[in-house]
């Protein structure tokens, strides 16, 4: 799967009209916060799930849908979208697929990030 | 000017410090909605936060609740609330909006709206500061304005009045004590045929 599918450019590039001159690349510093809060709320998804904990299941993948499609992290933040969506309605049974999907598309994301921040055209 | 921010996902919350900062606000920035109350009600407090809806503990409508509920602040002026919701999510917007938010935008937030919103909520406190100013003034103004109330005990034959602390006062002197006025003395017609009736003929003749 290229880079183009994964991460939207045209988020990224709205992002580097915030630059400021003397501050730290932008994209590198929010795909920092991406990856390090990303896998904190991987495994609280996790938990949530075999906890049964709906209520938390939204609000994490809540808070993560947030933080992809902040970096253009789409198809990510869709499968954010609809585990927050199955949360909300108390249902908890049969994420775990979702879950595991949505960890594919984190490392994927990850790692389109990290190309584009050492070699942005 | 000093701009409050409530976001707990720190993608987000990075990327308002960075708008923010870059127009030149001093963002102060809190990671819960408890935090957020505690500097909204503290001292010296910011006129103009950002609060993300949807964060653990208190959320975003819940402090704008709780912000309302409070008495007043001194400088008279109400902070000005925006709401951060995700997209697509028209009861949150409601939500936000009954909870008493000024205003919201929507997640991903677009920075040119999130400074072009920030404006229009410098503008409102702008005007309730000038508002407040305003009734300082006329509350002073009216402090000072003087005025007879009430029921005056009066003599009915030389009309002095009796003052509070029971002192009979010539009309002209309690008057003059207790309005803003000023009195230029001079004689009606009828006394002054009774008491200078060659003066009164004087002037009947000069009139002719």
């Amino acid at each position: 799967m290229c880079n183009l599918d994964v991460i939207d450019r045209s988020v990224l590039d709205s992002l580097r009209e915030l630059q400021d001159e003397d501050q730290r690349d932008i994209v590198a510093e929010l795909a920092e916060l991406f990856a390090a809060d990303g896998a904190a709320r991987l495994v609280a998804l996790k938990q949530a799930i075999e906890d049964a904990d709906a209520g938390r299941l939204e609000r994490e993948a809540h808070a993560l849908k947030s933080s992809c499609a902040n970096l253009g992290a789409k198809q990510m933040s869709l499968l954010c979208l609809k585990l927050e969506m199955l949360g909300r309605a108390g249902v908890v049974k049969g994420t775990a697929a979702l879950l595991s999907q949505l960890c594919g598309e984190f490392d994927r994301a990850r790692h389109a990030l990290e190309a584009e921040i050492s070699s942005p055209v | 000017m000093r701009i409050l921010i409530a976001e707990d996902e720190p993608t987000n919350r990075r990327k308002l410090e960075i708008t923010l900062s870059q127009s030149g606000c001093d963002v102060v920035a809190t990671t819960n909605g408890l935090d957020a109350l505690a500097v909204l009600l503290g001292e010296n407090a910011p006129h103009l936060a950002i609060l993300d809806l949807m964060m653990p503990g208190l959320d975003g409508s819940d402090v704008c609740r709780q912000v309302r509920a409070a008495p007043s602040a001194p400088a008279g002026i109400a902070p000005y609330l925006i709401m951060l919701t995700g997209n697509g999510e028209k009861e949150s917007v409601v939500q936000g909006l009954e909870a008493g938010a000024n205003d919201y935008l929507t997640k991903p937030f677009d920075p040119a709206e999130l400074r072009a919103r920030v404006q229009v909520g410098l503008q409102m406190i702008e005007l309730q500061r000038k508002l407040a100013d305003r009734v300082k003034e006329l509350e002073a103004a009216l402090s000072n304005v003087r005025q007879l109330q009430g029921l005056l005990p009066i003599c009915s034959a030389c009309k002095s009045i009796r003052d509070d602390q029971n002192y009979w006062q010539r009309v002209d002197t309690y008057i003059g004590a207790h309005a803003d006025v000023q009195f230029t003395h001079g004689i009606c017609p009828d006394c002054l045929v009774s008491l200078y009736p060659d003066l009164a003929d004087a002037v009947t003749l000069a009139r002719g």
